[in-house]
């Protein structure tokens, strides 16, 4: 527009038409031309083929019209389906990598499965890799040092429960390990003097032991792992409990039946008593019972009695 | 139909005859065909020549409608399809060239005598007119499609689309072939 307003002032006089051609003149010119038409067999031929490739978009399927389209749909499908895969792949394999798995956070939430899962990675952490073998290893580490050591008990128990810990991710076969436990003391029980085996019994880890709950009473808000733990110190305790009064002295014994029996444990304490029973025969019918001792001695005939007529 | 397809834009009978409505396609080449080859034919100064290169955009056009999106003007992008056609035409070896520019302009039988019978009642107007054919054909390449989708009405900036060049420079060129149309004329 500038440029033809330009060339208009500068070009008024039509005598001047052919010694200057102002933008607007040019453009007149060009416009007297004649007009190109398009031939009418190349109208023919391009409809001709225009209505071939309609049929062709006809008989095409609605979606691959626009397969450009489409593949960004497709595209932007595939890659938010990869990312929710890769997520939920994530999460199942590492639950314990949130912060919502930690172990500030009761075990009473979580299924026995959850607290496997996260006992691994306490496993993983700690680098034991081979743990039922290394709970046979440490028991018989751990015996050794009440053998060559017998007034280290509480270095014992310490050192006990850290292996123990260190142990309980891998022991998704309870049996197993009880039974690889039992008979590593065995073996180790087996090859030590019956004194030395004596400390073993009398010593406070026996009390503790003894006071413990039972699995059963516990089971409810117990973990897997305390579970499992609870079981094999169990089975270590029956273990032990195979030679216990062997060298016990008189006093002891009735020591140890009083307690039982103070503790309602009386089965055991019929097992002991029938021990005892074995090693003094005729001292529950002696007349030098004291008050006490006959007491004690009529409770567990009574219960004796009880356990006889339940069978 | 046919009525209601005159009414429509350009686009979107493009987007009718991607779904395979012919006639959509029908309204819209009688819309552009004239203006195409008229393009083509003073771009390149051969019947023959701007009727392939014309078959060849419009085929090209036709083949690709699954691309064709309305992000821009049909026009534009048509004549893109017809400038890239125009330009590989003119980069060929001069001797696979159906027809040489030069030798149509040497021989001066462009356009002359459809000029001269078409418009007798003014001579000097003809002459002219045909002088101005003559010359657009000497114009160099960029200067020459630059001043023909000027005068074929495409603002700056859809000439600058169509060439791929900035606006500044589609300005430039149409300002240099005016100039030296003005110079051929004068002499």
């Amino acid at each position: 527009m500038t440029d033809h307003n330009s060339s208009n002032n500068s070009f008024n006089n039509s005598s001047n038409k052919h010694s200057e051609y102002t933008d607007q003149q040019l453009s007149d010119l060009y416009q007297q031309a004649p007009a190109a038409r398009s031939p009418q067999g190349l109208d023919d031929t391009i409809l001709a083929r225009a209505s071939v490739q309609a049929e062709r978009l006809r008989q095409q399927p609605r979606g691959e019209r626009r397969p450009a389209l489409l593949s960004r749909k497709w595209v932007t499908l595939a890659a938010t389906g990869c990312v929710i895969t890769l997520t939920i792949s994530l999460v199942i394999q590492m639950p314990g990598q949130g912060p919502w798995l930690d172990d500030s956070v009761p075990e009473t939430v979580f299924s026995p499965f959850d607290s496997d899962m996260r006992l691994e990675r306490k496993q993983k952490v700690l680098g034991q890799a081979e743990a039922p073998m290394q709970v046979t290893e440490s028991r018989e580490r751990l015996e050794e040092v009440v053998v060559t050591s017998p007034s280290e008990d509480e270095a014992f128990l310490d050192a006990e429960q850290t292996e123990y810990d260190a142990a309980e991710p891998a022991m998704p076969e309870p049996a197993l390990a009880e039974k690889r436990v039992q008979q590593a003391l065995k073996k180790e029980v087996q090859s030590k003097p019956l004194s030395l085996k004596s400390s073993v019994v009398s010593s406070p880890r026996k009390r503790a032991l003894a006071d413990r709950p039972t699995v059963s009473e516990t089971a409810p808000n117990m973990s897997m792992s305390d579970m499992v733990g609870d079981m094999a110190v169990e089975s270590t305790a029956e273990a032990e409990g195979q030679d216990v009064g062997a060298e016990w002295t008189l006093e002891q014994w009735l020591e140890e039946l009083t307690t039982l029996l103070r503790d309602k444990e009386n089965d055991q304490a019929l097992d002991l008593y029938e021990r005892f029973l074995k090693q003094y025969p005729d001292y529950s019918n002696s007349a030098s019972l004291t008050d006490d001792e006959r007491k004690l001695f009529e409770q567990l005939d009574a219960l004796k009695k009880d356990k006889g007529e339940k069978i | 139909m046919g009525l209601l397809h005159r009414l429509r834009s350009d686009e979107a009978l493009m987007l009718s005859y991607q779904q395979g409505d012919v006639s959509a396609f029908t309204t819209l080449y009688s819309r552009h065909k004239d203006r195409l080859y008229s393009f083509l034919l003073r771009a390149c100064g051969n019947t023959a020549v701007a009727e392939e290169l014309a078959q060849d955009a419009w085929t090209s056009l036709i083949n690709r409608i699954n691309h064709y999106r309305p992000e821009a003007k049909f026009s534009t992008y048509l004549f893109t399809i017809a400038r890239n056609k125009l330009t590989d035409y003119f980069r060929r070896p001069a001797v696979s060239r159906t027809d040489s520019l030069d030798q149509m302009a040497t021989d001066d039988n462009y356009e002359h005598d459809k000029v001269m019978s078409a418009s007798a009642s003014d001579p000097e107007s003809q002459l002219q007119v045909s002088r101005l054919l003559v010359q657009i054909t000497h114009l160099p390449e960029e200067q020459r499609e630059a001043f023909v989708l000027k005068e074929e009405g495409f603002s700056v900036q859809e000439i600058a689309t169509i060439t791929d060049v900035t606006a500044e420079t589609a300005k430039s060129r149409i300002r240099y072939a005016r100039n030296r149309l003005r110079t051929e004329l004068r002499s």
